[in-house]
């Protein structure tokens, strides 16, 4: 018994293994939070992405994203500003698609979704002073494999986020992306 | 595809009309108040009796420059200290020495009653900032002070605090605490926009983070200082242990949400005064760094702009110099972490 409960898993891991995705992206985007006794402002930035996915089902993947990225001090209106910062995160969620359209002669459309959760370590611009978020995840996505380029993905993607700062009353963010993927193992 | 390309558009207009009626706001509506205090000489000094002078050289130099700048950048600015002759000054004016006016020297005292009479005037919107140098401690307790007028006694007492002066002690009682700094920021300044500036030996203790976790530690002033900090696995273990026990109340200092600290140098070093530049290395580079001062070029000045160029200048300058390195005088000014940064000029 205690050996299938390791061999299915590393079974599973083979075959998942096959047909990994790898990628790379990047993402504008814009927060919008607020602190206690400060009003809320936006606050602007970018980043890349590293991703590695792995199919579960068909239509389902597990997916590790390393994001590097960094948002600017929001205005200074009022005389206070949000402070900006650099930031690591390590995000593990779980995303669906679905065939959506084919273009004939072109490629395929998929269109999907899914949530993630993350841990983000954070740097504060202008000071060596560190500190942690963990932050909630939606995604909604529109998948492209073109004909011409065998098992690349163009992915424009459009991220919801809910970071839980401690030092925050809210702050969420959206944006715009495009990432480049490669599937290993696919037709 | 039609309607999702409509369905980012009108998103993006939707974003940019918020974004506009939330920049609406302007900053010429918030008035800024200082209160300025340097204590040079802390006791009158008799050369002829006593040979462990208590006194500093520059702290009235730097107090008198940092009004002149405060007020010049339209800071309704109160200010006290004391120079090197024992006189007492307000607002810019000698008003008496010590023998005569020590009523109105900066002491604990008076830094109360300024703070009330600044305080009538301002409103939630205003900036509160205020800027000491002269002397600091700490107790065994684990609390910094620095220390006003009357801080100091001419001799041992039991309940005094170590101040570092040979043979001069600090009276805990009428030196001014990291917590009771806080205590009277919250009770007589009606605004969460303060700022603090101390150029005082052991002031990064007045820091009081309790999410942020700083790379460079508390005491980095001996001879093997490390120019150069970096991110570790611990650094990362404590943010997220910072992260769980998360509290705005620190019992260790002044929590970023009273006000935001800017110290010369960490709760384990000493901050320095020097002939070479006429003031105190810290207070040296916030008076002339301020024109290089707005980094990201958005036409003010705010609170971790004007820190890291002085910061900058100390490390590059002072902490450069060998004997400072060998005899242990290396300073790191810190900054209070928090989510907010205030525009000061």
């Amino acid at each position: 018994m205690r050996r299938l409960v390791l061999i299915l898993p590393a079974l599973f891991l083979a075959g998942s293994l096959s047909a990994l995705s790898v990628g790379l992206g990047g993402l504008g985007s814009a927060q919008f939070g607020a602190s206690e006794g400060f009003d809320p402002k936006f606050q602007f930035g970018g980043g890349g992405s590293l991703m590695v996915a792995f199919p579960v089902l068909g239509w389902l993947d597990v997916r590790a994203d390393l994001d590097f990225f960094g948002l600017m001090s929001s205005d200074a209106a009022g005389g206070y500003l949000y402070r900006g910062y650099g930031c690591s995160a390590l995000a593990l969620g779980a995303y669906a698609s679905v065939p959506f359209d084919t273009l004939k002669g072109i490629g395929k459309l998929e269109y999907g979704g899914g949530l993630a959760v993350a841990g983000d370590f954070a740097g504060t611009t202008y000071t060596t002073l560190y500190w942690f978020y963990p932050e909630v995840r939606a995604e909604g996505f529109l998948d492209f494999r073109p004909d011409f380029l065998a098992n690349t993905h163009c992915i424009l993607y459009v991220p919801l986020r809910w970071q839980l700062r401690a030092d925050m009353s809210y702050c969420f963010s959206t944006g715009l992306g495009l990432r480049v993927a490669y599937s290993f193992g696919e037709d | 595809m039609g309607k999702l390309f409509r369905f980012a558009i009108v998103s993006a207009c939707v974003l940019a009309a918020v974004s506009c009626t939330l920049y609406d706001a302007s900053t010429s509506d918030v008035k800024r108040y200082a209160l300025v205090y340097g204590m040079t000489n802390y006791v009158v000094y008799d050369s002829s009796t006593d040979y462990n002078d208590p006194n500093l050289t520059y702290p009235s130099a730097d107090a008198k420059s940092m009004a002149e700048l405060l007020a010049g950048w339209g800071y309704t600015v109160k200010s006290r200290w004391v120079d090197a002759g024992s006189n007492v000054y307000v607002d810019g004016t000698a008003v008496g020495t010590l023998s005569d006016a020590s009523a109105q020297a900066p002491s604990e005292d008076v830094l109360k009653s300024d703070m009330q009479a600044i305080g009538s005037q301002m409103d939630s919107n205003d900036l509160f900032y205020f800027y000491f140098s002269g002397h600091g401690t700490y107790d065994d307790s684990g609390s910094e002070y620095f220390i006003p007028y009357g801080g100091i006694v001419g001799e041992k007492i039991s309940s005094g605090v170590y101040a570092g002066l040979n043979y001069y002690y600090a009276n805990a009682d009428t030196c001014v605490s990291d917590t009771e700094l806080g205590n009277y920021l919250t009770t007589y300044i009606p605004t969460s926009k303060r700022v603090v500036t101390l150029d005082t030996c052991y002031s990064g203790g007045f820091i009081g983070d309790t999410l942020e976790v700083d790379i460079v530690a508390d005491d980095t002033n001996t001879s093997s200082k490390k120019t150069s900090y970096s991110v570790s696995a611990s650094t990362i273990a404590s943010a997220i242990a910072n992260y769980a026990g998360y509290t705005s109340y620190s019992s260790d200092g002044i929590s970023p949400g009273k006000a935001l600290v800017v110290s010369a140098c960490g709760a384990g070093e000493y901050s320095t005064e020097t002939d070479g530049y006429g003031h105190g290395v810290m207070t040296y580079f916030l008076l002339n760094t301020l024109s290089k001062a707005d980094l990201n070029g958005d036409g003010s000045v705010t609170v971790l702009e004007w820190y890291s160029l002085a910061k900058a200048g100390v490390d590059e300058d002072w902490n450069s110099l060998s004997w400072v390195k060998y005899y242990g005088y290396c300073m790191e000014p810190r900054v209070s972490g928090g989510p907010v940064d205030y525009v000061l000029f």
